[in-house]
């Protein structure tokens, strides 16, 4: 199933559940309000880790340069951001940019600890509208975002305007697994497995069966390959993670 | 499982861990900032990509990276690149090949080679101070002994080539290298017993 097919104009799913459209925000911001605070513990406890390597593997596809701009959309607490201060060095810029001013709280602290300073701007935005001017960034990153995203074909198209011809999107989030016995380990790994971790460290089980429905809810690997093409995007392709739990989706404006 | 980020991200770790023991590193890191240092080792499928900055980003199979310097090896000549003076013969070897800028490799290099960690003071960190000190001047002077030995042996040899034109070692330098290496197997039982000693004793204060 396919967001187009599953949405009408005023109504969209959050999770499984079908809520007004200008409700889909607010609640997902409730989301990752309640989640901020424990968002990083939570990562590497429901992915074992691996969101690590995930995130690595984005970085490796950037082809990211010293004195370049890059955008790290719904970058939440700033993982891939932190890496990327440091390969675009002094002249290049960095923007964190998330609806959440409390994800970006936490981020903004985070880097800090971490000396990230200088080269990185906080920013408080929403995907679909994005306050950049055209032809901005050289490449921009949306990691595990675009699926809380209401309208992601709005979003796409807000992306594509603000990257710099010859610039790159990679899209990583969460997608379909290649094979059927993965898929149902998987099922049971985050409808049942998931909220009850969610309940013991972050004693929030629903927010975190909400990421499990969205997670099922995003389009799948040829679906958002399509939804790039037809706002733009070219020579896009997608790699697939760990048996295709998760996929990297590349496109570029020429 | 990505295969290659997992081994990026334990280079990574190792290398910045490294790195944090020697307090000259920042210092040392300077002249490399926002340099970048691709190396292609015959032995890994994948090309690794150093970014320097106030540390070392390791990225990989980035081949559309364009580097300051790329640089093609096989593992076995890595631990000779320590060696500036090195660096030249392994080229005109063709044991090595550098593309781009030179300096970039010789600063690395120098990074390698500069790099000055006191162990001591490492290993203090865990166990304390006394400990440390002790087990630290027991290992150095089996070290000398092993080197004084090893060079004994070297003369003694050099000595019997040079007497004797067949290279087999004379019987009797074979009996007297013998000798020391029984001497030095009784030092280091004895390092060792002393080692499980001061383990003991440490076990009880714990
Ligand atoms: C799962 S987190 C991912 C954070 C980070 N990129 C990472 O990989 O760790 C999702 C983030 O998307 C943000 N988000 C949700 N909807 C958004 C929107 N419409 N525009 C911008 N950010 C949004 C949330 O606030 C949250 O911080």
């Amino acid at each position: 199933m396919t967001d187009k097919t599953a949405v009408d104009n005023e109504q969209t799913h959050f999770g499984f559940k079908q809520v007004d459209k200008d409700r889909k925000a607010a609640m997902v911001a409730d989301v990752f309000h309640s989640v901020a605070a424990k968002y990083d513990v939570m990562n590497d406890l429901m992915s074992m880790g691996i969101h690590r390597l995930w995130k690595r593997f984005t970085i490796d596809c950037s082809g990211v340069r010293p004195g370049q701009t890059v955008l790290d959309l719904a970058g939440g607490t700033g993982d891939l951001t932190a890496k990327f201060s440091r390969l675009v060095g002094e002249k290049g810029t960095v923007v964190l940019a998330d609806i959440n001013d409390a994800m970006l709280k936490v981020g903004r602290e985070k880097l800090r600890n971490l000396g990230v300073v200088g080269n990185v701007q906080y920013v408080q935005a929403n995907a679909e509208e994005l306050p950049f001017p055209d032809n901005h960034f050289d490449l921009i990153t949306i990691a595990f975002g675009l699926r809380n995203v209401t309208d992601k074909d709005k979003a796409l198209a807000s992306m594509y305007r603000i990257l710099k011809p010859g610039g790159r999107l990679l899209v990583l989030e969460f997608s379909k697994p290649e094979h059927d016995w993965l898929n149902k380990v998987y099922d049971m790994y985050s409808f049942h497995i998931l909220p009850k971790m969610g309940q013991l460290v972050a004693n929030d089980a629903e927010s975190y069966q909400y990421l499990a429905e969205s997670i099922r809810m995003h389009p799948d690997q040829e679906t958002l390959k399509g939804m790039m093409e037809a706002v733009g995007f070219e020579q896009t392709s997608y790699h697939n993670l760990t048996g295709g739990i998760v996929a990297l989706h590349r496109g570029f404006k020429f | 499982m990505p295969t290659a980020q997992l081994f990026g991200a334990g280079l990574e770790q190792a290398v910045n861990r490294l790195l944090a023991l020697d307090p000259d590193t920042p210092q040392a890191l300077r002249p490399l900032q926002g340099k970048r240092l691709s190396l292609d080792v015959r032995e890994l499928p994948w090309r690794i990509t150093l970014a320097f900055s106030d540390r070392v980003d390791v990225q990989m199979g980035n081949d559309d990276s364009d580097a300051d310097a790329s640089v093609t090896l096989s593992l076995a000549i890595a631990p000779t690149l320590r060696d500036n003076r090195q660096l030249t013969q392994l080229i005109k070897a063709g044991e090595l090949s550098v593309e781009g800028d030179l300096q970039v490799v010789q600063q690395v290099s120098q990074l390698a080679r500069e790099l000055d960690i006191d162990w001591e003071e490492v290993v203090a960190r865990h166990t304390g101070d006394v400990v440390a000190h002790t087990v630290f001047r027991q290992a150095r002077q089996v070290g000398q002994r092993i080197q004084e030995g090893v060079q004994r042996w070297q003369r003694t040899i050099s000595n019997a080539a040079l007497e004797e034109k067949p290279v087999a070692a004379h019987p009797l330098a074979v009996a007297h290298f013998s000798d020391q290496v029984d001497c030095l197997r009784s030092d280091s039982e004895r390092l060792a017993a002393r080692l499980a000693q001061l383990e003991n004793q440490l076990n009880d204060k714990a």
